[in-house]
């Protein structure tokens, strides 16, 4: 087991360093750099930008700004921020934490909504209900985040008028204003993984119905529900976990579109600004950091097999 | 008895609150605090080092500058009491006593001094700084005195110094910026900026205009996304939002949503949208009557109608009929056949293929494509070439790999900034390969000039010779800012140029 963590670590570090090469090759071969693009709509001054981009080091070869990029990266200086002229270190760490909160304020909602919509289509399978939540589960599958959450911002935001539209108030305000701050960006994000979750869990604890332990509890005299929640369920979710750890991934780079809809200052929208205005290092450390993360997610589900899966051993 | 007494009490108050005249209940009220939308966070607050318009409408408040222009788009004092033109290259100016920085420090003219200075040598100011560039040196000749001396003949530098906010120089050193932390002389003072989220403000209770501003808190919220920021302004989470969309202006000015009102169009008298050739390369750059069949062509009445839906004026000069120096001379009338004609005569008898380069914005791509349809009518194929903002700037500025763009400029009011921007043969805008020797020294002597009549002939003939030879561009429209505001807003004023001031604002509760 320790054998198998050590792997897996060490290819983490392989990963990485060919994630920040794609990264850094891409953005520096897409058209545009953060000072033309600074100066570039009210007029370009030539002699200026010249100057600043050699301040910068924007002149050098791009493997030379790698790898003094790399160097950085190695003592984690994670350096300044061209156009804001500030250091990136302080906006990764206000914004990293908002966005696992909306992260697992999402999944918490998906798998709030997932689990008792799946037993209980699992539980009354093949009727009226199940269809129903098949049928709702599809719908929720078939839309889109941003569709989603502008409806909400239209019904809970505009006519019900119960829930901020802005997030202004989240950053600096009161506990109820986070958590009302986060009410909506995590329905809209956690609704849609939750159909894929409820699907799959739902599927699972059918095929279970018949298995003997299922059918063992029940001749033992467990009741339906209790077979459901204590037997069914339990064996149901190893199967579902990997969906789960999967969707946890990309609910964090899924949340960039929830952010920017509701104006939630994480990590996503520091992306979308760093890349409108080809702001660099904030475009690499914050993919770096998506990609990172996502890394970590797979890794820590696949170590959970083990402890929902006594019978699974890492060699 | 109490009961019956209460209620008549409560009549009697009723009754005496409705006597109260409207205008008594209008006047303007200090206090209250205000929420305003921008679709973007600033980069950083710093007002004299700002690249984008973002960073100046987040950070005016805060600043206050040597002159200014009113609504009306004329300049006025603001932090300068009086001024003199003693030659064309010496300016004195005399600023107002008792003029406080956020740091309670009384400015002198020293700082005002400073303040250019650090315009004219820091790289970063090179947007600010091409407004007054002309300054070779500031001489301090008392606490409140102090003269300008050009290397040139300059009469725009005055309209130059509205961009120019006076900052505490010891402030500056000890920060090394205003850019997270900024301290000026203006009607607000920084607050708090909780990055990604917002920035607020709060009144200056020492600034120098006397009454002003009237609002207790101004918080800027940054909303990249056009429909949450409708949305806020709907449930009243913003109370303004400073650019609509055309759809929406259409649709709300006469049905507008409960609780909002539109204001009644900010419009720059310095703005255009236009179609524009790439002379560097041809047939543009010898073939000049294909560029005037594109004239004729373009009908800029039905441009305007379908790019702006009615919102903004057709236009033929960048320079719009509320300037004084309009020219009613340059108005030409849209005509198909000539355009036709003037096909067959520049050799395209069966038309061409055109490459068109186009920012993907609101208001640019449907111009470009009204383009595309009326050029369609002579045989001219527009290919658009669509690209996100960034690429746009790249492609167009810096590689200049573009045979015909269609791009939108709104500056301030002086016609240098839109006229000479474009057209000097040496001009940062000039993006084109315009040059001509003519044109160039007209612009020059235009600057150089401070006779008004003198200036305005000069610049009619500039934009009279773009007019007849279509070169290097053809103007159609330009848009108009309509801000959307709550209800509750009052005192907002629709300004003539590309700024915003909230020194009047107030809130009706």
């Amino acid at each position: 087991m320790i054998k198998y963590i050590i792997v897996r670590l060490a290819l983490v570090v392989p990963t990485v360093f060919l994630l920040s090469v794609i990264v850094f090759a891409t953005i520096h071969l897409v058209p545009g750099d953060p000072i033309t693009v600074m100066f570039g709509i009210e007029g370009y001054y030539p002699e200026e930008v010249e100057r600043i981009k050699k301040f910068y080091n924007l002149d050098k070869p791009i493997y030379w700004q790698y790898f003094v990029w790399l160097k950085q990266m190695a003592t984690l200086d994670f350096g300044n921020s061209i156009v804001r002229g500030e250091p990136i270190l302080p906006l990764i760490t206000t914004r990293f934490p908002r966005t696992i909160m909306l992260t697992l304020g999402s999944m918490l909602v998906a798998i709030a909504f997932s689990v008792p919509l799946a037993m209980m289509a699992a539980k009354r399978h093949n009727t009226v209900i199940d269809v129903f939540i098949s049928g709702i589960s599809l719908t929720f599958i078939s839309m889109p985040t941003f569709l989603l959450a502008v409806l909400m911002i239209m019904v809970f935001g505009v006519y019900l008028d119960i829930l901020p539209t802005t997030t202004h108030r989240f950053a600096s305000g009161s506990t109820w204003d986070v958590i009302k701050g986060l009410i909506m960006p995590c329905l809209s994000a956690g609704l849609v993984t939750s159909a894929g979750i409820t699907r799959m869990l739902r599927t699972e604890l059918v095929d279970n119905l018949h298995k003997d332990y299922v059918l063992f509890a029940r001749t033992k005299g467990a009741s339906d529900n209790r077979a459901l929640v204590f037997h069914n369920l339990r064996n149901a979710v190893i199967a579902t976990a990997t969906l789960v750890g999967l969707e946890l991934g990309y609910l964090m780079s899924g949340v960039i579109i929830i952010e920017i809809v509701f104006s939630y200052p994480g990590m996503g929208q520091l992306l979308l600004d760093g890349v409108t205005r080809r702001d660099y290092p904030i475009i690499q450390i914050t993919v770096l950091i998506f990609a990172l993360t996502f890394v970590v997610i797979n890794f820590i589900t696949d170590l959970l097999y083990s402890v929902l899966d006594p019978r699974i051993r890492y060699e | 008895m109490k009961r019956a007494s209460t209620i008549f009490a409560s009549l009697a108050i009723g009754a005496l609150v409705a006597a109260i005249p409207a205008t008594a209940q209008d006047a303007p009220k200090r206090g209250g605090s205000i929420v305003v939308s921008l679709n973007a966070e600033p980069t950083h607050l710093d007002n004299q080092l700002q690249t984008e318009k973002n960073i100046d409408w987040a950070s005016k408040p805060m600043n206050a500058f040597l002159v200014r222009f009113n609504k009306d788009a004329v300049l006025e004092g603001s932090i300068a009491e009086s001024w003199e033109v003693i030659n064309p290259q010496e300016i004195r100016m005399t600023i107002r006593e008792n003029v406080k920085f956020h740091n309670g420090r009384v400015m002198t003219a020293a700082d005002a001094k400073a303040s250019i200075d650090r315009v004219l040598n820091d790289p970063q100011a090179a947007s600010v700084k091409n407004n007054v560039k002309s300054i070779a040196l500031v001489e301090v000749n008392d606490d409140r005195t102090f003269t300008m001396h050009l290397s040139v003949p300059d009469s725009t530098v005055l309209g130059g110094l509205t961009a120019v906010a006076m900052v505490p120089i010891e402030v500056v050193e000890g920060q090394g910026d205003l850019k997270t932390n900024p301290v000026g002389a203006g009607p607000f003072m920084f607050k708090e900026w909780e990055r990604g989220s917002h920035h607020t403000l709060v009144r200056f209770d020492e600034y120098f205009e006397e009454g002003m501003p009237l609002l207790d808190e101004l918080t800027f919220v940054y909303q990249p996304e056009y429909g949450a920021e409708i949305a806020s302004l709907r449930s009243g989470d913003v109370d303004i939002i400073l650019w609509l969309n055309a759809r929406d202006v259409v649709a709300w000015r006469d049905d507008s949503p409960r609780g909002i009102k539109l204001d009644d169009g900010g419009r720059s008298v310095m703005a255009l949208h236009y179609f524009a050739f790439n002379l560097e390369r041809e047939p543009w750059k010898s073939n000049e009557k294909l560029r005037l069949a594109i004239k004729y062509a373009i009908d800029r009445d039905e441009a305007a109608a379908i790019a702006l839906q009615g919102t903004g004026p057709a236009k033929v000069s960048g320079i719009a009929k509320e300037s004084p120096y309009y020219d009613p001379n340059w108005e030409y009338e849209h005509d198909l056949e000539k355009a036709k004609q003037l096909m067959i005569e520049a050799g395209y008898p069966d038309g061409l293929t055109v490459d068109h380069l186009v920012p993907k914005t609101p208001l640019e791509v449907p111009l470009a494509q009204a383009f595309q349809q009326q050029l369609a009518r002579i045989g001219i194929k527009l290919e658009l070439r669509v690209l996100e903002v960034p690429t746009f700037i790249d492609v167009w500025v810096r590689q200049r790999d573009f045979s015909t763009t269609t791009v939108g400029r709104e500056s301030w009011n002086d016609p240098a900034n839109i006229v000479e921007f474009f057209m000097h043969s040496e001009a940062p805008g000039n993006r084109w390969g315009f040059s001509n020797p003519d044109v160039d020294a007209w612009l020059e002597e235009a600057r150089a000039t401070f006779d008004f009549e003198r200036r305005k002939e000069l610049y009619s003939m500039v934009e009279q010779y773009r007019i007849d030879h279509a070169a290097p561009f053809i103007v159609a429209t330009n848009g108009t800012r309509y801000a959307g505001l709550r209800d509750r807003i009052e005192g907002w004023i629709s300004q003539r140029d590309i700024r915003y001031d909230f020194r009047n604002v107030w809130v009706n509760d």
